[in-house]
Protein backbone atom coordinates (compact mmCIF):
# COMPACT_ATOMS: atom_id res chain seq x y z
CA UNK A 1 0.00 0.00 0.00
CA UNK A 2 1.31 3.60 -0.62
CA UNK A 3 2.46 5.06 2.22
CA UNK A 4 1.90 8.18 1.98
CA UNK A 5 -2.15 7.23 2.09
CA UNK A 6 -1.63 5.50 4.89
CA UNK A 7 -0.33 8.85 6.59
CA UNK A 8 -4.02 9.91 5.97
CA UNK A 9 -5.39 7.49 8.54
CA UNK A 10 -3.66 8.37 11.58
CA UNK A 11 -5.57 10.87 13.35
CA UNK A 12 -9.05 9.07 12.31
CA UNK A 13 -7.42 5.69 13.47
CA UNK A 14 -6.58 7.07 16.83
CA UNK A 15 -9.76 8.61 17.22
CA UNK A 16 -11.27 5.20 16.56
CA UNK A 17 -9.14 3.20 18.78
CA UNK A 18 -9.53 5.54 21.57
CA UNK A 19 -12.94 5.47 21.13
CA UNK A 20 -12.69 1.36 21.61
CA UNK A 21 -11.15 1.75 24.75
CA UNK A 22 -12.38 5.39 26.38
CA UNK A 23 -9.69 5.19 29.06
CA UNK A 24 -6.01 4.52 28.92
CA UNK A 25 -2.96 5.90 31.35
CA UNK A 26 -0.69 8.26 29.67
CA UNK A 27 1.71 5.77 29.02
CA UNK A 28 -1.01 3.28 27.35
CA UNK A 29 -2.09 6.49 25.08
CA UNK A 30 1.88 7.19 23.97
CA UNK A 31 2.14 3.23 23.45
CA UNK A 32 -1.63 3.06 21.24
CA UNK A 33 -0.04 6.59 19.36
CA UNK A 34 3.27 5.05 18.49
CA UNK A 35 1.56 1.80 17.17
CA UNK A 36 -0.53 3.67 15.09
CA UNK A 37 2.26 5.98 13.97
CA UNK A 38 3.82 2.68 12.53
CA UNK A 39 0.97 1.15 10.63
CA UNK A 40 0.27 4.56 9.15
CA UNK A 41 4.70 4.97 8.45
CA UNK A 42 4.77 8.19 10.81
CA UNK A 43 8.07 8.51 12.48
CA UNK A 44 7.09 8.81 16.07
CA UNK A 45 8.31 11.07 18.24
CA UNK A 46 7.51 11.74 22.03
CA UNK A 47 7.75 15.55 21.28
CA UNK A 48 4.74 14.97 18.51
CA UNK A 49 2.85 13.13 21.18
CA UNK A 50 1.28 16.67 23.18
CA UNK A 51 0.67 18.42 19.55
CA UNK A 52 -1.11 15.38 18.13
CA UNK A 53 -3.32 15.46 21.59
CA UNK A 54 -4.15 19.10 20.92
CA UNK A 55 -4.82 18.41 17.14
CA UNK A 56 -6.90 15.39 18.09
CA UNK A 57 -8.82 17.77 20.96
CA UNK A 58 -9.30 20.53 18.44
CA UNK A 59 -11.39 17.78 16.31
CA UNK A 60 -13.38 16.61 18.93
CA UNK A 61 -14.75 19.74 20.71
CA UNK A 62 -16.35 20.67 17.47
CA UNK A 63 -19.23 17.96 18.01
CA UNK A 64 -18.63 18.34 21.97
CA UNK A 65 -16.90 15.20 22.22
CA UNK A 66 -13.23 15.39 23.98
CA UNK A 67 -10.02 13.29 25.37
CA UNK A 68 -9.40 15.05 28.63
CA UNK A 69 -6.05 14.18 30.23
CA UNK A 70 -6.91 13.79 33.82
CA UNK A 71 -5.08 13.57 36.67
CA UNK A 72 -6.17 10.36 39.17
CA UNK A 73 -6.75 12.47 43.41
CA UNK A 74 -6.17 9.43 45.17
CA UNK A 75 -2.71 8.82 43.28
CA UNK A 76 -1.67 11.68 41.37
CA UNK A 77 -1.33 9.28 37.96
CA UNK A 78 -2.75 10.83 34.76
CA UNK A 79 -4.77 9.29 32.29
CA UNK A 80 -6.71 10.23 28.93
CA UNK A 81 -10.32 9.48 28.96
CA UNK A 82 -12.84 9.87 26.04
CA UNK A 83 -15.28 12.39 27.26
CA UNK A 84 -19.27 13.37 25.61
CA UNK A 85 -18.92 17.00 27.11
CA UNK A 86 -22.77 17.04 26.63
CA UNK A 87 -23.86 14.35 28.96
CA UNK A 88 -27.25 14.03 30.30
CA UNK A 89 -28.46 10.52 29.18
CA UNK A 90 -25.92 8.62 29.84
CA UNK A 91 -24.75 7.53 26.83
CA UNK A 92 -21.24 6.59 27.72
CA UNK A 93 -22.58 3.64 29.65
CA UNK A 94 -25.00 2.15 26.80
CA UNK A 95 -22.11 0.18 25.55
CA UNK A 96 -21.62 -1.53 28.18
CA UNK A 97 -25.01 -1.53 30.31
CA UNK A 98 -28.24 -2.39 30.10
CA UNK A 99 -30.92 0.29 30.65
CA UNK A 100 -31.52 -1.28 34.46
CA UNK A 101 -27.96 -1.50 34.54
CA UNK A 102 -27.47 2.19 34.08
CA UNK A 103 -30.22 2.84 36.34
CA UNK A 104 -28.78 0.82 39.19
CA UNK A 105 -25.55 3.61 38.38
CA UNK A 106 -27.57 6.04 38.65
CA UNK A 107 -28.57 5.07 42.14
CA UNK A 108 -25.16 4.31 43.17
CA UNK A 109 -24.04 7.79 42.24
CA UNK A 110 -26.84 9.45 43.86
CA UNK A 111 -26.14 7.79 46.89
CA UNK A 112 -22.55 7.89 46.87
CA UNK A 113 -22.81 11.77 46.44
CA UNK A 114 -25.92 12.17 49.07
CA UNK A 115 -23.31 10.37 51.54
CA UNK A 116 -21.69 14.00 52.08
CA UNK A 117 -21.36 13.09 55.77
CA UNK A 118 -19.39 9.98 55.38
CA UNK A 119 -16.45 12.03 52.39
CA UNK A 120 -18.92 10.57 49.41
CA UNK A 121 -18.29 7.11 50.71
CA UNK A 122 -20.61 4.39 50.52
CA UNK A 123 -20.44 1.04 52.53
CA UNK A 124 -21.11 -2.45 49.96
CA UNK A 125 -24.04 -3.27 52.43
CA UNK A 126 -26.00 -0.06 52.10
CA UNK A 127 -25.35 -0.06 48.66
CA UNK A 128 -26.51 -4.02 47.95
CA UNK A 129 -29.25 -3.07 50.23
CA UNK A 130 -30.73 0.16 48.38
CA UNK A 131 -30.46 -1.44 45.04
CA UNK A 132 -32.38 -4.46 45.97
CA UNK A 133 -35.08 -1.63 46.64
CA UNK A 134 -35.16 -1.00 42.97
CA UNK A 135 -37.05 -4.53 43.28
CA UNK A 136 -35.45 -5.70 39.89
CA UNK A 137 -34.56 -9.35 39.84
CA UNK A 138 -31.40 -8.91 40.66
CA UNK A 139 -29.91 -11.70 43.15
CA UNK A 140 -27.38 -10.53 45.55
CA UNK A 141 -24.75 -12.14 43.78
CA UNK A 142 -26.03 -10.14 40.31
CA UNK A 143 -25.52 -6.94 42.02
CA UNK A 144 -21.72 -7.65 43.72
CA UNK A 145 -20.68 -9.10 39.73
CA UNK A 146 -22.19 -5.71 38.29
CA UNK A 147 -20.38 -3.17 41.12
CA UNK A 148 -17.28 -4.95 40.27
CA UNK A 149 -18.11 -4.04 36.34
CA UNK A 150 -18.23 -0.90 37.43
CA UNK A 151 -14.92 -1.28 39.39
CA UNK A 152 -13.49 -2.64 36.38
CA UNK A 153 -15.02 0.18 34.08
CA UNK A 154 -13.31 2.51 36.22
CA UNK A 155 -17.01 4.68 37.37
CA UNK A 156 -16.54 3.66 41.11
CA UNK A 157 -13.43 2.42 43.27
CA UNK A 158 -13.80 0.52 46.62
CA UNK A 159 -11.59 0.44 49.14
CA UNK A 160 -12.28 -1.04 52.74
CA UNK A 161 -15.61 -1.70 51.70
CA UNK A 162 -16.92 1.68 50.85
CA UNK A 163 -17.30 2.81 47.25
CA UNK A 164 -16.61 5.80 45.91
CA UNK A 165 -16.38 7.86 42.48
CA UNK A 166 -13.53 6.68 40.32
CA UNK A 167 -12.04 8.71 37.53
CA UNK A 168 -14.24 8.15 35.04
CA UNK A 169 -17.04 9.45 36.76
CA UNK A 170 -15.03 12.80 37.97
CA UNK A 171 -13.78 13.20 34.28
CA UNK A 172 -17.76 12.52 33.11
CA UNK A 173 -20.33 13.01 35.21
CA UNK A 174 -18.58 16.22 37.24
CA UNK A 175 -21.24 18.61 35.34
CA UNK A 176 -24.26 16.17 36.29
CA UNK A 177 -23.06 16.03 39.92
CA UNK A 178 -22.86 19.79 39.74
CA UNK A 179 -26.58 20.32 37.99
CA UNK A 180 -28.37 17.46 39.23
CA UNK A 181 -27.10 16.06 42.52
CA UNK A 182 -25.56 18.38 44.63
CA UNK A 183 -26.52 22.14 45.37
CA UNK A 184 -24.58 25.14 44.79
CA UNK A 185 -23.46 25.50 48.68
CA UNK A 186 -23.01 21.79 48.89
CA UNK A 187 -19.46 21.87 46.81
CA UNK A 188 -16.37 21.94 48.13
CA UNK A 189 -13.30 23.33 46.21
CA UNK A 190 -10.03 21.82 46.88
CA UNK A 191 -7.73 24.86 47.81
CA UNK A 192 -4.80 22.94 46.60
CA UNK A 193 -5.65 22.38 42.65
CA UNK A 194 -8.88 24.26 42.48
CA UNK A 195 -11.22 21.73 41.41
CA UNK A 196 -14.49 20.37 43.37
CA UNK A 197 -14.24 17.80 45.35
CA UNK A 198 -16.70 14.60 44.44
CA UNK A 199 -14.15 11.72 45.96
CA UNK A 200 -11.10 10.80 47.85
CA UNK A 201 -11.23 13.48 50.67
CA UNK A 202 -9.50 13.72 53.12
CA UNK A 203 -10.60 16.37 56.10
CA UNK A 204 -8.86 18.02 58.54
CA UNK A 205 -8.60 16.04 61.61
CA UNK A 206 -9.49 18.20 64.27
CA UNK A 207 -13.26 17.38 64.26
CA UNK A 208 -14.20 20.88 64.86
CA UNK A 209 -12.64 22.07 61.37
CA UNK A 210 -13.62 21.28 58.03
CA UNK A 211 -10.93 21.78 56.38
CA UNK A 212 -10.98 19.38 52.93
CA UNK A 213 -8.66 18.44 50.33
CA UNK A 214 -8.26 15.51 47.92
CA UNK A 215 -6.04 12.62 49.35
CA UNK A 216 -3.14 13.53 46.45
CA UNK A 217 -3.61 16.85 46.99
CA UNK A 218 -2.67 15.88 50.58
CA UNK A 219 0.53 14.20 50.16
CA UNK A 220 1.56 17.17 47.93
CA UNK A 221 0.47 19.48 50.74
CA UNK A 222 1.74 17.50 53.41
CA UNK A 223 5.05 15.52 51.40
CA UNK A 224 8.66 15.32 51.80
CA UNK A 225 9.94 18.57 51.78
CA UNK A 226 6.55 20.52 52.80
CA UNK A 227 7.11 23.20 55.47
CA UNK A 228 4.55 22.51 58.03
CA UNK A 229 2.63 19.78 59.02
CA UNK A 230 -0.51 22.30 60.79
CA UNK A 231 -3.86 22.78 58.95
CA UNK A 232 -3.88 26.15 57.32
CA UNK A 233 -7.29 26.82 58.79
CA UNK A 234 -7.04 26.04 62.31
CA UNK A 235 -3.43 25.66 62.57
CA UNK A 236 -3.72 22.71 64.69
CA UNK A 237 -1.01 19.15 63.57
CA UNK A 238 -2.52 17.62 61.31
CA UNK A 239 -2.75 13.76 62.20
CA UNK A 240 -1.71 12.17 58.68
CA UNK A 241 -1.82 8.72 57.60
CA UNK A 242 1.66 7.64 56.65
CA UNK A 243 0.79 5.58 53.75
CA UNK A 244 -0.87 8.54 51.85
CA UNK A 245 2.64 10.27 52.29
CA UNK A 246 4.95 7.65 51.48
CA UNK A 247 2.82 6.16 48.72
CA UNK A 248 4.21 6.45 44.72
CA UNK A 249 3.62 10.24 43.76
CA UNK A 250 3.76 11.36 40.51
CA UNK A 251 6.00 13.77 39.31
CA UNK A 252 4.55 16.71 38.25
CA UNK A 253 6.39 17.22 35.47
CA UNK A 254 5.86 13.84 33.89
CA UNK A 255 3.00 13.98 31.66
CA UNK B 1 -24.50 9.38 -1.10
CA UNK B 2 -27.64 6.79 0.14
CA UNK B 3 -30.15 6.86 -2.54
CA UNK B 4 -33.43 7.17 -0.73
CA UNK B 5 -37.00 7.56 -2.12
CA UNK B 6 -38.54 8.74 0.76
CA UNK B 7 -36.23 12.24 0.07
CA UNK B 8 -38.38 14.56 -1.49
CA UNK B 9 -35.26 15.44 -3.44
CA UNK B 10 -32.28 13.74 -3.80
CA UNK B 11 -30.13 16.71 -5.47
CA UNK B 12 -26.67 17.79 -4.37
CA UNK B 13 -26.47 21.33 -2.43
CA UNK B 14 -26.11 23.62 -5.63
CA UNK B 15 -29.19 23.18 -7.19
CA UNK B 16 -31.43 23.44 -3.51
CA UNK B 17 -32.60 26.82 -2.00
CA UNK B 18 -31.86 27.68 1.33
CA UNK B 19 -35.16 28.03 3.28
CA UNK B 20 -35.14 31.46 3.91
CA UNK B 21 -34.99 31.14 7.78
CA UNK B 22 -32.19 29.37 7.72
CA UNK B 23 -28.48 30.90 7.69
CA UNK B 24 -25.44 28.67 6.41
CA UNK B 25 -24.44 29.10 10.19
CA UNK B 26 -27.82 27.25 11.05
CA UNK B 27 -26.92 24.97 8.34
CA UNK B 28 -23.33 24.18 9.20
CA UNK B 29 -24.60 24.05 13.02
CA UNK B 30 -27.07 21.17 11.80
CA UNK B 31 -24.02 19.46 10.10
CA UNK B 32 -21.87 19.14 13.48
CA UNK B 33 -24.84 17.84 14.96
CA UNK B 34 -25.76 15.39 12.95
CA UNK B 35 -21.78 14.32 13.02
CA UNK B 36 -21.47 14.15 16.49
CA UNK B 37 -24.99 11.96 16.27
CA UNK B 38 -23.43 9.55 14.08
CA UNK B 39 -20.24 9.15 16.42
CA UNK B 40 -22.55 8.37 18.97
CA UNK B 41 -24.34 6.10 17.66
CA UNK B 42 -21.00 4.31 17.08
CA UNK B 43 -20.44 4.48 20.57
CA UNK B 44 -23.75 2.56 21.48
CA UNK B 45 -23.65 0.37 18.63
CA UNK B 46 -27.45 0.99 17.69
CA UNK B 47 -28.61 2.14 14.23
CA UNK B 48 -29.17 6.07 13.73
CA UNK B 49 -32.71 6.16 12.92
CA UNK B 50 -33.84 8.92 10.11
CA UNK B 51 -36.53 10.01 12.70
CA UNK B 52 -34.02 10.63 14.75
CA UNK B 53 -32.26 12.84 12.63
CA UNK B 54 -35.55 14.49 12.09
CA UNK B 55 -36.27 15.01 15.90
CA UNK B 56 -32.68 15.91 16.77
CA UNK B 57 -30.77 17.44 13.98
CA UNK B 58 -33.25 18.99 11.45
CA UNK B 59 -35.84 19.95 13.37
CA UNK B 60 -38.34 21.60 11.15
CA UNK B 61 -37.99 21.72 7.33
CA UNK B 62 -37.02 17.73 6.02
CA UNK B 63 -35.82 19.73 2.73
CA UNK B 64 -32.42 20.62 3.74
CA UNK B 65 -31.95 16.83 5.04
CA UNK B 66 -29.90 15.92 1.91
CA UNK B 67 -27.82 18.93 2.13
CA UNK B 68 -27.25 18.53 6.01
CA UNK B 69 -26.47 14.46 5.16
CA UNK B 70 -24.12 15.20 2.36
CA UNK B 71 -21.89 17.65 4.35
CA UNK B 72 -22.12 15.42 6.89
CA UNK B 73 -20.79 12.48 5.24
CA UNK B 74 -17.80 15.13 3.86
CA UNK B 75 -16.70 15.17 7.38
CA UNK B 76 -17.30 11.94 8.98
CA UNK B 77 -14.87 10.45 5.49
CA UNK B 78 -12.56 13.20 5.78
CA UNK B 79 -11.94 13.54 9.51
CA UNK B 80 -13.26 10.06 10.74
CA UNK B 81 -12.77 7.88 8.23
CA UNK B 82 -16.15 6.61 8.51
CA UNK B 83 -19.24 6.68 6.61
CA UNK B 84 -23.25 6.05 7.11
CA UNK B 85 -24.88 3.86 5.12
CA UNK B 86 -28.34 2.50 5.30
CA UNK B 87 -28.78 -0.22 7.49
CA UNK B 88 -29.68 -3.38 5.22
CA UNK B 89 -33.65 -4.12 5.58
CA UNK B 90 -34.21 -7.96 6.75
CA UNK B 91 -33.90 -10.51 3.74
CA UNK B 92 -31.89 -8.21 2.08
CA UNK B 93 -28.79 -10.76 -0.15
CA UNK B 94 -25.05 -10.71 -0.23
CA UNK B 95 -25.40 -9.90 -3.88
CA UNK B 96 -27.61 -6.73 -3.61
CA UNK B 97 -25.69 -5.39 -1.48
CA UNK B 98 -22.29 -5.47 -2.55
CA UNK B 99 -24.04 -3.97 -6.24
CA UNK B 100 -25.10 -1.43 -4.15
CA UNK B 101 -21.63 -0.34 -2.46
CA UNK B 102 -20.37 -0.34 -5.63
CA UNK B 103 -22.53 1.87 -6.91
CA UNK B 104 -22.49 3.86 -3.93
CA UNK B 105 -18.64 4.19 -4.42
CA UNK B 106 -19.12 5.33 -8.02
CA UNK B 107 -21.15 7.99 -7.17
CA UNK B 108 -19.23 8.89 -4.52
CA UNK B 109 -16.87 10.16 -7.57
CA UNK B 110 -19.22 11.72 -9.86
CA UNK B 111 -20.85 14.23 -6.98
CA UNK B 112 -21.74 17.25 -8.25
CA UNK B 113 -21.97 16.17 -11.32
CA UNK B 114 -25.79 15.74 -12.04
CA UNK B 115 -25.94 14.38 -15.52
CA UNK B 116 -23.47 11.59 -14.77
CA UNK B 117 -26.17 10.67 -11.97
CA UNK B 118 -28.97 11.16 -14.09
CA UNK B 119 -27.28 8.48 -16.33
CA UNK B 120 -26.31 6.18 -14.15
CA UNK B 121 -29.84 5.67 -12.92
CA UNK B 122 -30.72 3.85 -16.55
CA UNK B 123 -28.09 1.57 -15.79
CA UNK B 124 -29.13 -2.15 -14.71
CA UNK B 125 -27.77 -1.81 -10.92
CA UNK B 126 -29.61 1.07 -10.12
CA UNK B 127 -32.68 -1.13 -10.18
CA UNK B 128 -31.32 -3.66 -7.36
CA UNK B 129 -30.44 -0.81 -5.69
CA UNK B 130 -33.64 0.53 -5.90
CA UNK B 131 -35.04 -3.03 -4.95
CA UNK B 132 -33.17 -2.31 -1.44
CA UNK B 133 -33.87 1.22 -0.84
CA UNK B 134 -37.46 1.27 -2.48
CA UNK B 135 -40.07 2.27 0.38
CA UNK B 136 -41.06 -1.51 0.97
CA UNK B 137 -37.41 -2.35 1.98
CA UNK B 138 -36.39 0.68 3.26
CA UNK B 139 -35.09 0.06 6.79
CA UNK B 140 -34.91 4.27 7.19
CA UNK B 141 -31.93 3.52 9.60
CA UNK B 142 -28.08 4.28 9.12
CA UNK B 143 -24.97 2.50 10.61
CA UNK B 144 -21.43 3.91 9.95
CA UNK B 145 -19.05 2.25 8.01
CA UNK B 146 -15.35 2.06 8.59
CA UNK B 147 -13.18 3.51 6.02
CA UNK B 148 -9.98 2.53 7.26
CA UNK B 149 -8.29 -0.48 5.58
CA UNK B 150 -8.75 -3.83 8.01
CA UNK B 151 -5.04 -4.20 7.98
CA UNK B 152 -4.17 -0.68 9.29
CA UNK B 153 -6.55 -1.61 12.13
CA UNK B 154 -5.30 -4.65 13.14
CA UNK B 155 -4.71 -4.76 16.75
CA UNK B 156 -5.59 -1.40 17.81
CA UNK B 157 -9.10 -1.47 17.69
CA UNK B 158 -10.44 -4.27 19.29
CA UNK B 159 -9.09 -5.81 22.54
CA UNK B 160 -8.39 -9.07 22.60
CA UNK B 161 -11.68 -10.57 23.90
CA UNK B 162 -12.82 -8.94 21.03
CA UNK B 163 -10.78 -9.96 18.26
CA UNK B 164 -11.50 -13.80 19.36
CA UNK B 165 -15.10 -13.01 19.31
CA UNK B 166 -14.58 -11.30 15.73
CA UNK B 167 -12.93 -14.46 14.69
CA UNK B 168 -15.30 -16.77 15.44
CA UNK B 169 -17.69 -14.21 14.12
CA UNK B 170 -15.66 -14.68 10.87
CA UNK B 171 -15.89 -18.61 11.23
CA UNK B 172 -19.23 -18.63 11.20
CA UNK B 173 -20.57 -15.85 8.41
CA UNK B 174 -18.08 -18.16 5.73
CA UNK B 175 -19.69 -21.28 6.61
CA UNK B 176 -22.91 -19.48 5.56
CA UNK B 177 -21.51 -17.51 2.71
CA UNK B 178 -19.73 -20.81 1.49
CA UNK B 179 -23.05 -22.38 2.12
CA UNK B 180 -25.55 -20.25 -0.30
CA UNK B 181 -26.07 -18.22 2.30
CA UNK B 182 -28.70 -20.45 4.70
CA UNK B 183 -27.33 -23.04 7.18
CA UNK B 184 -29.45 -24.77 9.44
CA UNK B 185 -28.71 -24.06 13.23
CA UNK B 186 -27.45 -27.91 13.95
CA UNK B 187 -25.10 -27.64 11.24
CA UNK B 188 -24.05 -24.62 12.17
CA UNK B 189 -22.75 -26.30 15.80
CA UNK B 190 -22.00 -29.31 13.95
CA UNK B 191 -19.47 -27.39 12.21
CA UNK B 192 -18.26 -25.42 15.42
CA UNK B 193 -17.21 -29.03 16.98
CA UNK B 194 -14.51 -29.13 14.63
CA UNK B 195 -13.14 -26.43 16.36
CA UNK B 196 -13.71 -27.54 19.79
CA UNK B 197 -16.72 -25.23 20.47
CA UNK B 198 -19.61 -27.23 21.51
CA UNK B 199 -23.14 -26.45 22.56
CA UNK B 200 -23.93 -26.95 26.29
CA UNK B 201 -20.43 -27.12 26.96
CA UNK B 202 -18.17 -24.59 28.56
CA UNK B 203 -15.51 -23.73 26.53
CA UNK B 204 -11.90 -22.11 27.72
CA UNK B 205 -11.97 -19.12 25.94
CA UNK B 206 -15.87 -18.08 24.56
CA UNK B 207 -17.62 -20.18 27.36
CA UNK B 208 -20.97 -20.33 25.98
CA UNK B 209 -21.14 -20.50 22.00
CA UNK B 210 -24.74 -20.40 21.96
CA UNK B 211 -25.06 -16.97 24.04
CA UNK B 212 -22.22 -15.34 21.65
CA UNK B 213 -24.36 -16.37 18.49
CA UNK B 214 -27.69 -15.18 20.57
CA UNK B 215 -25.77 -11.61 20.81
CA UNK B 216 -24.46 -12.02 16.73
CA UNK B 217 -27.86 -11.98 16.22
CA UNK B 218 -29.36 -9.21 18.36
CA UNK B 219 -26.91 -7.13 16.77
CA UNK B 220 -27.54 -7.88 13.44
CA UNK B 221 -25.11 -9.77 12.36
CA UNK B 222 -26.72 -12.93 11.85
CA UNK B 223 -30.35 -13.49 10.94
CA UNK B 224 -32.42 -16.56 12.33
CA UNK B 225 -35.16 -17.54 10.16
CA UNK B 226 -37.75 -20.29 10.92
CA UNK B 227 -38.70 -23.07 8.64
CA UNK B 228 -42.07 -25.31 9.27
CA UNK B 229 -41.13 -28.88 8.66
CA UNK B 230 -43.67 -29.60 5.87
CA UNK B 231 -46.70 -32.23 7.38
CA UNK B 232 -45.40 -31.61 10.99
CA UNK B 233 -45.78 -29.03 14.06
CA UNK B 234 -41.78 -28.83 14.28
CA UNK B 235 -39.66 -26.21 13.21
CA UNK B 236 -36.16 -26.03 12.04
CA UNK B 237 -34.11 -22.57 12.32
CA UNK B 238 -31.45 -21.56 9.47
CA UNK B 239 -28.98 -18.66 10.14
CA UNK B 240 -28.31 -16.21 7.38
CA UNK B 241 -26.44 -13.13 7.21
CA UNK B 242 -27.79 -10.47 9.22
CA UNK B 243 -28.15 -6.65 8.02
CA UNK B 244 -25.01 -5.27 10.04
CA UNK B 245 -23.01 -8.03 8.69
CA UNK B 246 -23.47 -7.15 4.66
CA UNK B 247 -22.45 -3.64 5.90
CA UNK B 248 -19.37 -4.79 7.94
CA UNK B 249 -17.86 -7.18 5.77
CA UNK B 250 -17.58 -6.63 1.95
CA UNK B 251 -17.42 -9.56 0.08
CA UNK B 252 -14.10 -9.13 -1.65
CA UNK B 253 -12.34 -9.15 1.50
CA UNK B 254 -14.13 -12.38 2.82
CA UNK B 255 -13.21 -13.93 -0.67
CA UNK B 256 -9.57 -13.04 0.44
CA UNK B 257 -10.00 -14.51 3.91
CA UNK B 258 -11.39 -17.39 2.18
CA UNK B 259 -8.57 -17.45 0.06
CA UNK B 260 -5.95 -18.09 2.37
CA UNK B 261 -6.51 -21.27 3.37
CA UNK B 262 -5.82 -22.97 0.27
CA UNK B 263 -2.96 -23.63 -2.41
CA UNK B 264 -1.86 -21.39 -4.62
CA UNK B 265 -3.11 -22.95 -7.26
CA UNK B 266 -6.37 -24.18 -6.27
CA UNK B 267 -7.31 -20.15 -4.78
CA UNK B 268 -9.00 -19.51 -8.46
CA UNK B 269 -11.44 -22.05 -8.69
CA UNK B 270 -12.29 -21.98 -5.05
CA UNK B 271 -13.40 -18.26 -5.74
CA UNK B 272 -15.04 -19.18 -8.39
CA UNK B 273 -17.32 -21.82 -6.73
CA UNK B 274 -17.46 -19.64 -3.67
CA UNK B 275 -19.19 -16.92 -5.74
CA UNK B 276 -21.52 -19.53 -8.00
CA UNK B 277 -22.94 -20.48 -4.31
CA UNK B 278 -23.40 -17.40 -2.80
CA UNK B 279 -26.70 -16.03 -1.43
CA UNK B 280 -28.94 -15.18 -4.15
CA UNK B 281 -32.28 -15.26 -2.88
ZN1 LIG C 1 -7.25 18.75 45.01
ZN1 LIG D 1 -8.09 22.17 60.41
Amino acid sequence: MDSSQNRNYLNSLFIQAFMAKKILSIEETKTLYSKICDACEVIYSDNSFENFMKEIHNTLIKIDFDIKRIQSKSDGHFFYIWINLINDDFTQLSTQYTQNEIVIFKRILELIMENYSENYQLSSTDAIREISKLKYSFTKKDIEALLKRFQKDRWIMEKEGKYSLDIRSIAELSEYIKKNILNEDELIECPICLDYIFSNVERCSNPDCDYYLHTYCLAIKFGKNSYSKRCPKCKELWDIDENIISGEIEDEDNY
Amino acid sequence: MIIDDNLESTSTQSNIKLPVNLTQEDIEKKVLDLVRLAISSSVTDIPLKREEIKKKVIKDNMRIFPIVFEEAQKILRDTYCMELVEYPARGSTILSINQSNILNSQQQLQQGDAQTIQASQTNSSQVSLKKVSSKKYSTNSYILRNLIPGNLRKGLIFNKEDYQLHGLLIIILCLIYANGNRVKEEIIYKYLEKFGLYKNIKHETFEDVEKHIIQFTQKGYLEKEKTPIPNSEEVTYSYKWGPRALVEFPEKNLLNFIKGFYEKEEQEQIVKELIRSRGIN
